[in-house]
């Protein structure tokens, strides 16, 4: 009796770390890893430009970047675009480029929920501390209309100009781009009713940093940007 | 010569606290920092250059030579202040490249840290220690500040063309240090929160001194209360973030 009871604690243990580990709250890292696999963060994010050659985003650009958070398990890595790069020669129009299905992620935090889903992993999904989550009711992430611009298979020859590769070259952490994805990204984060107006701000602040400042509005609060390059696919260039 | 500029206009009047920390400053510059990872705040702000400088007189081309000095913000980030030296030199063939849209900041909150009795209380402050530029006598009259930064553009250009622009800069001006190589501008809207009772004297007084220190050209507008005044200062096209690197670029 007694052992049958340890056992059937121990499996509600382990059924709760399993579902922990499956259900976790979104942030824009973990839906590119799950929804648009081989696509990193980039940072700042920028709107899309179809017919400036000098647009540093077109894919075959060569630029220079810093990872400020590897890929990890449920999240894609976190890259610093610096403005330091060489454009292929070719518009953005002249890549060819798909559509994607869209996407929303909500996560509920409700309070009985929450704790049978690993408060600790919520709270180092969003990087808040344990009384900040305490103030968030949900978490939304939509992104709509995605596409994707790439030079993988068919692709325009890339006409770099010699003096901008020779120079980039000699700096570290220089990376190719291979594709990117654009789209409507909308980030809505529902606050409990009894979070304080400083609360909000504080917390807003810190989740913001997923991919910039939104707007505090009431017991909410909103990131949107339209048409954004919000993710993109690099490879490491050897010097 | 021409090009040999001095927008001095407003700019100098930090030359005593130029070792001071301006906890303002910091705060920004660390939401700047987490907004656009390798930015860091210009200050006080410029108005980025336009079709309306045929002459390139105008401060904030890109490949333009500077004397900055760094200061680190709070947590992350940091402040190029230009203020106290205000000098800078542009390329002969000085060109905006087109302007991106990208993330804007918005309603930024910050809250004063000063006592009532007009002392810092955040740990390791000094006397000559500012908020915005403000001093702490003055300071303890505001309860918050917020920022709103509307209409934000990323401007930056190819790295051969920056490396150009910034040796013809460098010709003649061999001395200067950094090189601006990206800015991001937006319609800044400043809106001072002060604690109830302050006369409206005292509030357009603090508010211009505000506004002089982030180098804004427009009156400071009343918006609020009695019970809560406020006043509000917009600019539009405002530079207010750079990557800067050290000169000459390679």
């Amino acid at each position: 009796m007694r052992m049958g009871l340890l056992a059937l604690r121990a499996a509600a243990a382990v059924l709760v770390v399993a579902v922990g580990a499956c259900a976790r709250p979104p942030t824009l890292g973990s839906v590119l890893k799950d929804r648009y696999p081989g696509y990193q963060q980039v940072l700042p994010a920028t709107s899309v430009s179809l017919s400036d050659r000098n647009y540093e985003f077109v894919p075959g650009t060569i630029m220079s970047a810093v990872e400020l958070r590897p890929a990890s398990r449920n999240e894609a890595a976190l890259w610093q675009a610096d403005p330091i790069y060489c454009p292929p020669g070719y518009p953005l129009s002249d890549v060819s480029w798909r559509d994607k299905s869209p996407t929303r992620v909500t996560y509920n935090f409700d309070l009985s929920l929450r704790r049978a889903l690993h408060l600790r992993k919520a709270k180092a999904d969003l990087n808040l501390e344990e009384n900040e989550i305490e103030f968030i009711r949900r978490v939304t992430i939509r992104v709509d209309s995605p596409r994707t611009y790439s030079i993988r298979g068919h692709a325009p020859v890339p006409r770099h100009v010699k003096a901008c590769v020779d120079a980039i070259m000699k700096r570290p952490g220089i990376q190719k781009i291979r594709g990117i994805i654009v789209g409507n990204v909308h980030v809505d984060v529902l606050f409990k009713d009894d979070a304080s107006v400083m609360a909000k701000w504080s917390v807003a602040n810190k989740i913001s940093s997923s991919l910039g400042v939104g707007a505090l509005k009431g017991e909410s609060y909103t990131i949107s940007g339209d048409n954004l390059v919000f993710g993109a696919d690099l490879v490491r260039v050897r010097n | 010569m021409l090009r040999y500029l001095l927008p001095a206009v407003a700019l100098c009047t930090a030359v005593s606290t130029a070792h001071a920390r301006d906890f303002g400053l910091e705060r920004f510059a660390d939401i700047v920092s987490r907004t656009y990872p390798g930015y860091s705040v210009f200050a006080p702000f410029i108005e980025a250059p336009s079709s309306n400088d045929p002459l390139h007189f105008q401060s904030g081309y890109l490949g333009s030579v500077w004397r900055a000095t760094r200061e680190r913000g709070r947590a992350q980030g940091g402040t190029y202040s230009h203020g106290d030296l205000g000098l800078y030199c542009n390329p002969n063939q000085a060109v905006m490249p087109a302007p991106r849209n990208t993330l804007r900041i918005q309603d930024w909150r910050y809250k004063t840290e000063i006592t009532v009795t007009g002392e810092f209380t955040v740990s390791g402050a000094r006397p000559e220690d500012t908020i915005f530029k403000l001093s702490a006598i003055d300071a303890k009259y505001i309860k918050d500040v917020t920022v709103d930064i509307k209409n934000a553009v990323k401007y930056a250009a190819p790295f051969d063309i920056l490396i150009n622009w910034s040796n013809d800069a460098l010709a003649r001006c061999p001395s200067f240090n950094k090189v601006l190589t990206s800015a991001i501008a937006g319609d800044v809207t400043v809106k001072i929160y002060f604690v109830a009772g302050v006369s409206a004297t005292l509030q357009f007084d603090i508010a211009s001194k505000v506004k002089a220190n982030l180098g804004f050209n427009v009156t400071p507008v009343q918006i609020g209360t009695t019970d809560k005044p406020a006043m509000v200062l917009t600019e539009g096209n405002q530079i207010f973030a750079v990557t800067v690197l050290p000169a000459p670029l390679r």
